[in-house]
């Protein structure tokens, strides 16, 4: 009697480390993944400072940590903890998979995004991040019918959540982009010589759309869905050119979130969205009575401002000169805090006084620009355009000098901000500054920098093949272009940009050698 | 007493001590409730590793719930659940060696009672296990008090937040301070645990600014890693959760000293007021 009871006691005890052995599992599982993420964390706040080594490292990381608690779906059982294992491990070769995107190593990262959707069908939202993933690859590649397939998968499946940081928050917008994406296919079918079954799509995709955001509407009414999906209604209404049914939805909205402090919609945004359907299809002075309404009703709306700086630019194209140079003051008086806007409106006055022969107060305007609003987009154009008065009015010497003067600028802020979020920009410009006093070499070697700076990352790839171009187009350098591309391709094995690259080179060569 | 006799006599106490610190046997039962510690809190860390998930998992299960199995949650949930199983180990197992330590500490400064010390010991276990259900009952019932009081007000008023944290110091510095002595009325003079209880606060409330000092220092002195521990969420958000355990360890050293300290400064006192009245 004693013996069955130990016999007994002894298999109950194993059956209860078994379960004990995957909680344990799934305990080690959560320490691996935590720190993982805490690394990608730490190295992701200046990734440009992370070579690819390092970002390789860790994806190989994930990805050992993905092997090591790999476990089969258990279809006959509802167990809790192997499938919160699973997910975690789909999350890993996520991850494993995003940094590989990341360096360009797009082969593995197919390969990860594969493993999930081919043994993780039981985690729904993890297999929808990676469609989603997949579908933003494929629109990045221009393959917009791959991508709309995608987006429209995951809209059959996951219910929408505004709000939501994962796939559920993104749902909302997929239909009104999948038919957009399926617009942009007639593009494509125009160059086919048919575009009827292309037209055709487009037009069911936006029927879908529109039918998704209505049923969204009429089951969850008063919520922030219906209210996002109203905005998205009209998305899809203005689209298709149907200015009016974009309105009322439109209006809706804003007397919906009127006066609502709480509401996540700013009315003043909603109306300020009214003003560009209007300037769409609607006389110019209807436009205008939206915005100085924006301004009078909301003037604390950050919708304000921009309605400020849309005005100045209608009265700029409408001529009026005064107008327009009224309503940027008042931009630069009333929001000085909006430091974005403050800059663009100066930089369309310095435009505007140019246009106007009012060259000594444009001038200023420029010269103002780096002074007023530092590290900033229309700052770093500012010093090109005054070049580009002088090429206009034909002033050789002072063109020149200003292109001396617009290069010192730029190599000043670069020396200053080596590492800064317009630094890019800044060497964007500096190419174009250098191309301009045609010191093309120059020139090349600044783009090639730029690539070498970005390597490993997509955008490196891009100004690499931008510096062949340059050195087939401008340069007429062949054999330097067919390096390039050979470099691109050497660089990027695992892009298709780099394969493409690889054949292009060849082509180039073998074009030299004839 | 003034508050400068009461602190020589705390001082005497403490420096009598001092010479036994280098003596091996008196840090022996010390020893033996730190490993106790170091072991229960090893188990806690370490549930999730095959050989101790057995006895792991059930044991996070009682003390924190299925959520503290979770990582990074467990480091959250680690200080209070290792003071829940603290509290059973206090009972059970701290009351039995404070008794020894207590009894070697009198038999060193001159009081020997008759018979073995295993024996005397195993002869009151019982009444030693019971002496000290109240102080704990207390202590939890002084933990369920404060956190009576609305979170708001804790979080927004500072004045508040450290007035709860102050009282709640003291009240368990009185609480101790009180039943200081009962151990050694038990094991010393063989009281049952209604009057090791009674004349222990009697003992106390005669001695009272000696006693209260030499509960006081150790208890403060420990203070700044228990407020550590209470910002547990800090440590998992900015640093390694990890750093708990360590913290937790670091704290069963210094209660390791600190221990030695008050059980043997608390005989000194014991003997002293004990020998007077006679």
């Amino acid at each position: 009697m004693k013996a069955r009871l130990a016999v007994v006691l002894v298999l109950a005890g194993l059956g209860a480390c078994g379960g004990e052995a995957l909680i344990g599992a799934r305990y080690r599982a959560e320490r691996e993944i935590w720190h993982l993420n805490e690394e990608y964390r730490r190295l992701d706040i200046k990734p440009q400072l992370v070579g690819p080594d390092t970002w390789r490292a860790l994806a190989v990381r994930y990805e050992d940590m993905a092997a090591s608690y790999a476990i089969a779906p258990k279809t006959d059982t509802a167990d809790t903890v192997a499938h919160e294992v699973r997910t975690l491990v789909a999350r890993s070769l996520i991850s494993a998979a995003q940094i590989r995107a990341n360096i360009g190593d797009s082969l593995q990262m197919h390969a990860n995004y594969r493993r999930v959707l081919a043994n993780f069908q039981d985690i729904p939202l993890l297999v929808a991040e990676v469609v989603l993933a997949q579908g933003r690859i494929a629109e990045a590649a221009q393959k917009w019918g791959e991508a709309a397939s995608a987006y429209s998968n995951i809209v059959e499946h996951v219910a929408p959540l505004p709000g939501d940081p994962g796939v559920p928050g993104a749902v909302l917008e997929l239909p009104l982009r999948v038919a957009r994406l399926r617009h942009q296919e007639i593009v494509q079918a125009v160059a086919a010589g048919d575009t009827t079954g292309a037209r055709a799509a487009a037009r069911a995709a936006y029927a879908d759309a529109e039918q998704r955001y209505a049923y969204w509407i009429s089951t969850q009414p008063q919520t922030r869905l219906a209210l996002e999906a109203h905005l998205h209604l009209a998305d899809t209404a203005a689209d298709q050119a149907h200015w009016q049914v974009a309105l009322q939805e439109l209006r809706l909205v804003e007397k919906q979130v009127a006066g609502n402090k709480e509401s996540i919609v700013d009315a003043g945004n909603v109306r300020f969205s009214i003003a560009l359907v209007q300037n769409r299809f609607a006389p110019a002075e209807s436009t205008r009575a939206t915005l100085l309404s924006l301004l009078a009703e909301y003037p604390q709306s950050p919708a304000a401002p921009q309605a400020l700086l849309a005005l100045a630019n209608q009265a700029a194209r409408l001529g009026a000169t005064n107008d327009a140079l009224d309503y940027l003051d008042r931009l630069r008086d009333d929001y000085a805090g909006a430091d974005q806007l403050n800059a663009e409106g100066l930089l369309t006055r310095g435009r505007l006084l140019e246009r106007e022969s009012r060259w000594a107060e444009a001038l200023d305007a420029f010269r103002n620009l780096p002074v007023r609003h530092p590290l900033s987009e229309p700052a770093l154009q500012a010093p090109l355009e005054i070049v580009a008065h002088y090429t206009r009015v034909e002033d050789t010497q002072e063109a020149n000098a200003a292109l001396a003067r617009a290069e010192r600028e730029y190599r000043q802020l670069l020396a200053r901000y080596p590492a800064h979020p317009i630094t890019l920009s800044t060497r964007t410009k500096l190419v174009q500054t250098l191309a301009l006093q045609k010191r093309n070499d120059e020139a090349l070697t600044e783009l090639l920098a730029i690539s070498d700076a970005l390597q490993g990352h997509p955008q490196g790839a891009t100004y690499m093949l931008q510096a062949a171009r340059f050195a087939y187009n401008q340069m007429d350098d062949h054999p330097r272009a067919a390096e390039i591309l050979a470099r691109l391709a050497k660089s990027y094995p695992n892009m298709d940009i780099g394969r493409w690259a690889a054949a292009e080179a060849t082509r180039l060569q073998e074009g030299g050698s004839q | 007493m003034n508050i400068f006799l009461s602190l020589g006599v705390a001082g005497r106490a403490y420096r009598s001590i001092l010479p036994l610190m280098l003596r091996p046997a008196h840090w022996l039962p010390f020893l033996v409730l730190a490993a106790v510690q170091y072991v229960a809190l090893g188990i806690l860390v370490a549930f999730h590793q095959p050989v101790v998930a057995p006895i792991g998992v059930p044991l996070i299960r009682l003390a924190g719930g299925d959520k503290a199995m979770h990582y990074p949650m467990l480091f959250l949930y680690l200080p209070s659940m290792y003071s829940r199983i603290m509290l059973v180990v206090a009972v059970l197992f701290a009351s039995v060696v404070v008794a020894v330590a207590t009894l070697r500490f009198a038999r060193t400064l001159g009081f020997a009672p008759a018979g073995r010390a295993p024996t005397s010991i195993r002869r009151h276990l019982p009444t030693l296990i019971l002496v000290s259900v109240p102080p704990t009952l207390a202590i939890l019932a002084l933990s369920w008090l404060a956190g009576q009081v609305p979170t708001d007000l804790i979080l927004n008023n500072p004045k508040v937040r450290w007035g709860v944290r102050g009282g709640v110091l003291l009240a368990v510095v009185l609480v101790q301070s009180f039943v200081s002595y009962a151990t050694a009325w038990v094991v010393l003079q063989g009281h049952s645990v209604v009057a090791a209880l009674r004349d222990s606060c009697r003992v106390t409330a005669r001695t009272f600014l000696p006693t209260f000092l030499v509960i006081a220092i150790p208890v403060v002195a420990l203070y700044p890693i228990s407020y550590v521990m209470q910002r547990v969420d800090l440590f998992v958000g900015k640093l390694r959760p990890e750093t708990i355990a360590g913290l937790l360890a670091l704290r069963i050293a210094a209660e390791l000293l600190f221990g030695f300290l008050i059980v043997g400064a608390v005989t000194r006192l014991f003997l002293w007021r004990t020998e007077s009245a006679r």
